[in-house]
């Protein structure tokens, strides 16, 4: 068994190393194939997988439903921003900065989640809701002269580049995947999937959840930090309500706590948008469009195909329409 | 050697008394039965010991694994469950999206010995708590008979196999004081006379105290050592199976009185 673990760390790790050769060489001079405005994509790709995975620990995994990780993002955001500016972006001060990013995310969210995870389902949807815009407000609000107000900081040295993003990922998924293959990961499951039993077996509810909360909303914060050193000018409407759905759509695309489903769906949702950015006016719709068509085959129990074909198939279709059931 | 002693025990929901001075006594590893007819508050009772539901009154005085005798009234579940306290569900509340043993690995995150942190870098001590749980819970399936089936998820399971599994579930938390409320709902008489036995099987083996709730007559009178009878939230008799069978109480309370 022993020896089954460390073979397939092994994969892993190769797979990794693999993944990253391979961009790396698409994104040369002489190869192109991933020229300099799909590498802004492939950045941004990246940040959206960070951002998933947390918040698929929340809702996914541990069936929490926030609308707020927009707002946790900010605060890693401003805080590695600010600390970049103020020191400087050699890679130490960059590490430095997205850990403290991260820690001050997570310690936001550790003291948000006391309160607020008492509610349940679209109670805490709608205080997490709230809460996000709450943050995004008095980023907004305080200290003109330290967080910029409604404009924001600019100026904000571009340190993230193609490695921190991708490092960034592959930690987050291997601590998320670490975290669902442990006990503490099963607790995160028994929790969604039925409170008073999770309960009754000796599962302290209030804690697990606040530890999910406290490791997605740190991812968040990570995210953020690699997000203020892709753009460089960061703003208090960046964080808002929307930004929030776009990381739960990627989520509930993939597949609520499919970690693997997370990963794709991102890279999927910004293949996606770059695919119709030539159809300007109508590519809004036909994105709104796809996605309600996605979420049509996707929703239920059934995989893709074994919808699509019950759809397509004539003479079920018949006996649907005569059959009462 | 009472192992649970409960004294006065009531609750109330706004105006309706649905326990009132309720008091029971459970030996160190017996087989004990609560009977009653529908709405009669067994399961409320339930609620009670295992702190799903605070009591307005009363106390409820434990044994718990290490010997000390500690009230568990107004616990949180999570607490009593530490404590020893396991139980079973009348509408089986499994984890249905998970593996039939990571089920019962759930009954026992309480006894980790790792922190989050080990358990993310796969430090030793969490490989040693993983290799222990599955070993523990692989044994304890082996005992119900559901080896084969652990990495089948429990919505699969046909149903008297999820009860089976809910039993092996409340055992693997180390409980020693099990509450098993309906277990042979729903079965035919071939599986309700098997599961009496894994009952018995599994009371000797891990030294258990268990206290069920069943409305099948012939089932509780054959296995239950004693049972006390509830009837509108009071106990209305204790004693054998064979006292309780001619008891005109119990008799009034199931099929009403006589007509001189």
């Amino acid at each position: 068994m022993k020896n089954k673990s460390i073979t397939k760390s092994l994969i892993g790790l190769v797979s990794v190393a693999v993944a990253y050769v391979l961009i790396k060489i698409l994104m040369l001079p002489q190869v192109n194939v991933i020229n300099p405005f799909y590498q802004t994509i492939v950045l941004k790709m990246f940040i959206d997988i960070t951002l998933a995975l947390g918040l698929n620990l929340i809702t996914g995994i541990t069936g929490q439903f926030s609308l707020g990780h927009a707002g946790f993002m900010s605060i890693g955001a401003y805080s590695a921003a600010l600390f970049v500016m103020k020191t400087s972006d050699s890679l130490l001060n960059v590490l430095l900065a997205a850990l403290i990013g991260a820690c001050a995310a997570a310690f936001i969210g550790f003291l948000i989640g006391i309160p607020t995870l008492r509610l349940k389902g679209d109670y805490l949807a709608i205080a997490t809701l709230g809460l996000g815009e709450i943050i995004r407000i008095v980023v907004q609000n305080v200290d003109q002269n330290l967080l910029g107000g409604a404009a924001g900081l600019s100026g904000i040295p571009l340190y993230t580049n193609f490695e921190v993003v991708f490092f960034g990922a592959v930690i987050t998924f291997i601590v998320i995947r670490n975290l669902l293959k442990s006990s503490f990961g099963r607790a995160c499951i028994a929790v969604r999937e039925d409170e008073i039993a999770a309960e009754s077996m000796g599962i302290n509810l209030t804690n697990i959840k606040i530890l999910a909360f406290v490791v997605g909303t740190f991812f968040a914060g990570l995210a953020g930090a690699m997000y203020s050193g892709y753009v460089g000018v960061i703003q208090p409407k960046d964080f808002g309500f929307m930004k929030s759905i776009d990381i739960l759509m990627i989520v509930v695309l993939g597949g609520l706590g499919n970690i693997w489903g997370t990963v794709i769906a991102a890279i999927a949702l910004n293949v996606l948008s770059v695919a119709l950015q030539d159809f300007a006016e109508v590519r809004m719709i036909i994105y709104a469009a796809l996605l309600v068509l996605i979420m049509l085959f996707k929703s239920g129990e059934s995989p893709l195909f074994v919808k699509l074909r019950r759809i397509f198939s004539l003479p079920k279709l018949k006996l649907s329409m005569f059959s009462k059931k | 050697m009472s192992v649970l002693k409960v004294r006065g025990l009531n609750k109330n929901f706004g105006g309706l008394k649905a326990v009132s001075d309720v008091n029971i006594t459970v030996n160190q590893g017996e087989l004990l039965g609560l009977i009653g007819p529908n709405g009669a508050g067994k399961t409320t009772i339930f609620n009670l010991l295992t702190g799903v539901y605070v009591p307005t009154t009363g106390t409820v005085r434990l044994k718990d694994v290490d010997g000390n005798k500690i009230n568990i009234n107004g616990m949180k579940p999570h607490i009593t469950a530490r404590h020893g306290i396991s139980r079973t569900f009348q509408n089986i509340r499994l984890f249905k999206n998970l593996s039939v043993v990571d089920n019962l690995k759930i009954g026992m995150h309480k006894n980790i010995r790792h922190s989050i942190f080990e358990a993310i870098l796969r430090l030793p001590r969490f490989i040693r708590d993983e290799k222990m749980f599955e070993q523990q819970a692989m044994y304890i399936l082996s005992l119900v008979g559901l080896q084969d089936k652990h990495a089948e998820f429990a919505m699969n399971l046909p149903y008297g196999e999820q009860r089976k599994l809910e039993i092996a579930r409340a055992i693997a938390t180390g409980a020693s004081v099990i509450f098993l409320d309906e277990p042979a709902a729903g079965m035919n008489p071939s599986e309700t006379e098997d599961l009496s036995k894994l009952i018995v099987k599994l009371k000797d083996e891990f030294h258990l105290t268990v206290i069920l709730i069943e409305h099948d007559m012939k089932f509780v009178m054959n296995l239950c050592e004693r049972i006390y009878v509830l009837d509108f939230g009071s106990i209305i008799a204790e004693g054998l199976p064979a006292e309780i069978q001619s008891n005109k109480r119990v008799i009034e309370a199931y099929l009403g009185e006589q007509v001189e």
